[in-house]
């Protein structure tokens, strides 16, 4: 994940928040703090729900537990598992397969005393060193019963590791690279549980979802070869940035990866979906969780809840294809939590669980680990930009209430910033090209949810939109977060 | 009528304590009491002092679900490991003697002390100063299960000089066996990724490697230090609180060429590590094993294999330099490198394994 990041901008992080938590957070919305027990360490790196009111929490830690959403106990199901950072539940059978740095597992109840006794290796494809950024994520499952998981590059620059035992396949003087097979690729794990190496070109991908048509996304950190905190759209065969893990392709066998330029890299790269700005919304992003409450969390059925590990802030996503690939927009939604936000799931009642860790890298919540629940009341329909999409002539910002008339429809209430990155081997990347610009034109829709904005477009550009204060609701009401995102990599033809 | 009464007594309960100290013992200068650290296979006093030649009465309390004595030595760990190796020796007498053997090195020694309950030692301290080892000399508990007790004029100063010398382990997050077995996968240093971690109650403690299919090595003493993973950003090596001993390791059992693939373990005990070679399934359960190795008590482990659907003979293999082993079943090759099974015989064996040095 981050730990990099921390050695090169040392701002803003452990930043203890003092104030009253949370400070930005749409009406309606409301978030409660579960208290873990002295005694549990709760690093959180997997959650899900086992039945109505039995959820499961593997851990940093090795251990997983079941937290009884209804009268607040919590028992150990499993323990002595190698950094255990995300879980999945079998319904049919109760058995859990959880992610560990080492393999899949699945852990089974043999005796049916509520505790696995049963370790069961599923696959074990991937290399691996005690490189300590060597995290193995996931798993996700799809319809068809296949796993999907990613694994994290290892860090191979002797002067960060460390040692020059990890410093295997840097490209053009990167710091992250290849010490063991398939780091930086996401994987399938079929049902009769064959490894297949899926696609490359990844960092630190710390997030794994899926949605109901099997589509699959990670979040990747921004770093070297990253230019900021990205989600992507994963595609069997697709390299999402990272070159490092062009080593284990079949195609690029005994090449030499530095003799290939970094225009070229660019040309193989599928762009990301969403480029999320490092240091405004997020820093180090975790696992990407869909809406499918229909409504019951709000008004946002549909889209991605995207928590920050170091910002502990959580974010809303919104995609739509454009020329055939995803690419979105994404807003600040919730912030900031008791600490980093690295792993959610929404539980049966519509509530969205938040698995937190603030894992030494420094959270601006403060916390070391922690557990909180997000609700929404459903009485109060807040006032916020639902998304923005892209058109033929500019966006049209869709809001979740009818506008103020006069408000929604001045040009000078809405500033644009068009800008991109620079991808590049080095850590990170600044915002160039930038260009401030005002809509040409403004016109509302009937209903006035929508405000058409006329704006002159290009391609592989990022546009920031802020919106003044005195946009309102036709009731008054103020907008929860007024800074939104949107990645233009296609335009509409 | 009354001694009568008392000689059935004996008779049936050997251990029995009769309350008091010995005829013309008279009443005790020192009382200690000494008690055990459940599961933990210690003392929960490991330094003790007291004047030269004054009367001490010892009460061994025993709070574990073990069987437990204590035995005062003269002379240095040499003699400490002799005694306990000779009580080891001692066969069907071993219960009748409170596994305490004839040796001219014992100071003191106390009864068996059944789980939950105490027994009282009464004894006169050497005249001469120094330090005396103490052990439970119950099979494998005088790797642990130790103490050293000093006799001197100014037992202060001595306890400090004790406490002083003592190893300090300095473990940031260690994970403490008691009464079950820990497991624990974790980076280990100077060990394979793929490590799994086991602790046995009894202070012995191994390193499975998921990769191999085999044990890599032991260690006696206390199991784990996590801190290293756990603290802060943590990814650094875990390290093993005791002292590393080999197990000859040579990699899984072989079947012709069949790459072992791990299967996992079951937690249902005594851990069981599971692995397939070819069509066939092979479990692995390691127990503590205690014996003599050229005479000298070593701490070792014991393999229980399984070995179910070969089709063709089993092999085990090993560093025979690193250890004396011993097997329930097959045919050792001339220099104890291998061991050869039939797939009848592979069904269910054991091996003992003891270190060399």
């Amino acid at each position: 994940m981050k730990l990099i990041q921390i050695f090169i901008f040392t701002i803003c992080c452990a930043l203890t928040v003092s104030a009253a938590r949370p400070m930005v957070k749409p009406m309606g919305y409301e978030v409660e703090t579960i208290e873990i027990p002295k005694g549990i360490t709760l690093g959180v790196g997997g959650m899900a729900f086992m039945d109505r009111t039995t959820m499961l929490i593997c851990t940093r830690e090795g251990e997983v537990w079941k937290y009884n959403t209804k009268n607040g106990q919590w028992q150990l199901y499993a323990d002595g598992l190698h950094e255990s950072l995300g879980l999945w539940i079998d319904h049919k059978t109760s058995d859990v397969y959880v992610m560990q740095r080492p393999e899949l597992t699945r852990l089974v109840d043999t005796n049916k005393d509520g505790k696995a006794d049963l370790y069961q290796s599923i696959n074990a494809g991937w290399g691996l060193t005690d490189n300590y950024h060597e995290y193995t994520f996931g798993p996700v499952r799809d319809s068809k019963g296949n796993f999907y998981g990613t694994l994290n590059t290892s860090l191979s620059w002797p002067g960060w590791a460390g040692s020059d035992k990890w410093d295997k396949a840097r490209v053009h003087d990167s710091k992250m690279g290849r010490a063991a097979k398939y780091r930086g690729w996401s994987f399938q794990i079929t049902p009769k549980g064959e490894f297949v190496p899926y696609s490359l070109g990844m960092r630190s991908p710390a997030g794994i979802g899926i949605n109901k048509a099997d589509e699959i996304f990670y979040t990747d950190n921004q770093g070297d070869w990253n230019e900021t905190s990205t989600l992507h759209h994963v595609i069997k065969g697709r390299f999402h940035g990272h070159p490092s893990s062009y080593f284990d392709h079949p195609n690029f066998v005994g090449k030499d990866l530095n003799k290939i330029s970094i225009d070229d890299y660019r040309k193989l790269r599928a762009r990301p979906a969403v480029f999320i700005p490092h240091g405004e919304l997020a820093n180090s992003p975790g696992e990407p969780v869909f809406d499918t409450t229909k409504g019951k969390f709000g008004p946002f059925a549909g889209q991605i809840i995207l928590g920050d590990q170091t910002r502990s802030n959580l974010m809303r996503i919104h995609l739509e294809k454009v020329g055939g690939e995803y690419q979105g927009m994404v807003v600040n939604f919730i912030s900031p939590m008791q600490t980093g936000c690295i792993r959610g799931v929404f539980g049966p009642d519509g509530s969205f669980w938040v698995g937190q860790t603030g894992r030494g890298w420094g959270s601006v919540g403060g916390k070391q680990f922690g557990l909180e629940r997000v609700r929404w009341n459903s009485t109060h329909m807040p006032m916020a930009i639902h998304h923005i999409s892209l058109t033929k002539t500019g966006f049209d910002v869709h809001y979740t209430l009818p506008l103020d008339p006069e408000e929604g429809a001045k040009i000078d209430n809405y500033s644009i910033l068009e800008y991109e990155y620079q991808y590049r081997p080095q850590y990170g990347s600044p915002k160039s090209k930038r260009k401030k610009m005002k809509p040409e034109a403004i016109k509302l829709s009937k209903d006035r949810k929508v405000a058409h904005l006329t704006v002159p477009l290009a391609a592989e550009k990022i546009y920031q939109f802020n919106l003044n204060g005195s946009i309102r609701s036709y009731a008054g009401a103020e907008i929860a977060n007024k800074v939104a995102w949107y990645t233009a990599n296609r335009l509409l033809k | 009528m009354r001694l009568k009464l008392n000689y059935f007594l004996i008779l049936l309960t050997p251990w029995v304590v009769f309350g008091g100290p010995p005829a013309g013992f008279g009443a005790p200068d020192v009382e200690i009491i000494l008690g055990t650290k459940h599961g933990q296979m210690r003392f929960d006093k490991e330094v003790l002092a007291v004047k030269p030649g004054v009367k001490v009465k010892l009460t061994l309390k025993n709070t574990c679900e073990m069987l437990h004595n204590w035995v005062l030595v003269k002379g240095g760990i040499a003699d400490r490991d002799r005694v306990s190796g000779k009580a080891l020796q001692l066969g069907a007498q071993s219960m009748n003697k409170h596994f305490v053997p004839e040796d001219a090195a014992v100071v003191a020694s106390s009864e068996i002390a059944m789980p939950g309950k105490s027994v009282e030692v009464y004894f006169t301290a050497p005249s001469t100063e120094g330090d005396y080892p103490y052990v439970c000399t119950l099979p494998g508990h005088a790797f642990t299960m130790v103490g050293t007790l000093a006799v001197a004029k100014n037992t202060q100063a001595a306890l400090n000089k004790l406490n002083k010398s003592k190893p300090t382990v300095r473990a940031q997050w260690p994970l403490l066996v008691t009464d079950k077995p820990l497991l624990q996968r974790a980076f280990v240093q100077d060990s394979p990724a793929r490590s799994i971690c086991v602790g046995l109650p009894g202070g012995v403690n191994y390193l499975f490697d998921a990769e191999a299919c085999s044990v890599a090595y032991g260690w006696a003493g206390e199991f784990l230090d996590v801190g290293p993973d756990r603290k802060g950003r943590g990814g650094r090596n875990c390290k093993i609180l005791g002292e590393r001993f080999e197990v000859g390791s040579k990699g899984a059992l072989k079947i012709g060429k069949a790459k072992p693939i791990f299967e996992g373990y079951s937690r249902l005990g005594t851990p069981e590590m599971r692995y397939r070679l070819g069509s066939a399934k092979v479990s692995q359960g390691v127990s503590l094993y205690t014996g003599l190795a050229n005479g000298v008590l070593k701490r070792g482990l014991q393999y229980s294999f399984k070995v179910s659907d070969a089709n063709e003979r089993v092999i085990f293999v090993l560093k025979p330099e690193q250890v004396l082993a011993e097997s329930s079943a097959g045919n050792w090759n001339h220099d104890k490198s291998s061991l050869t099974l039939s797939p009848q015989e592979a069904k269910q064996f054991i091996i003992t394994l003891l270190p060399k040095n």
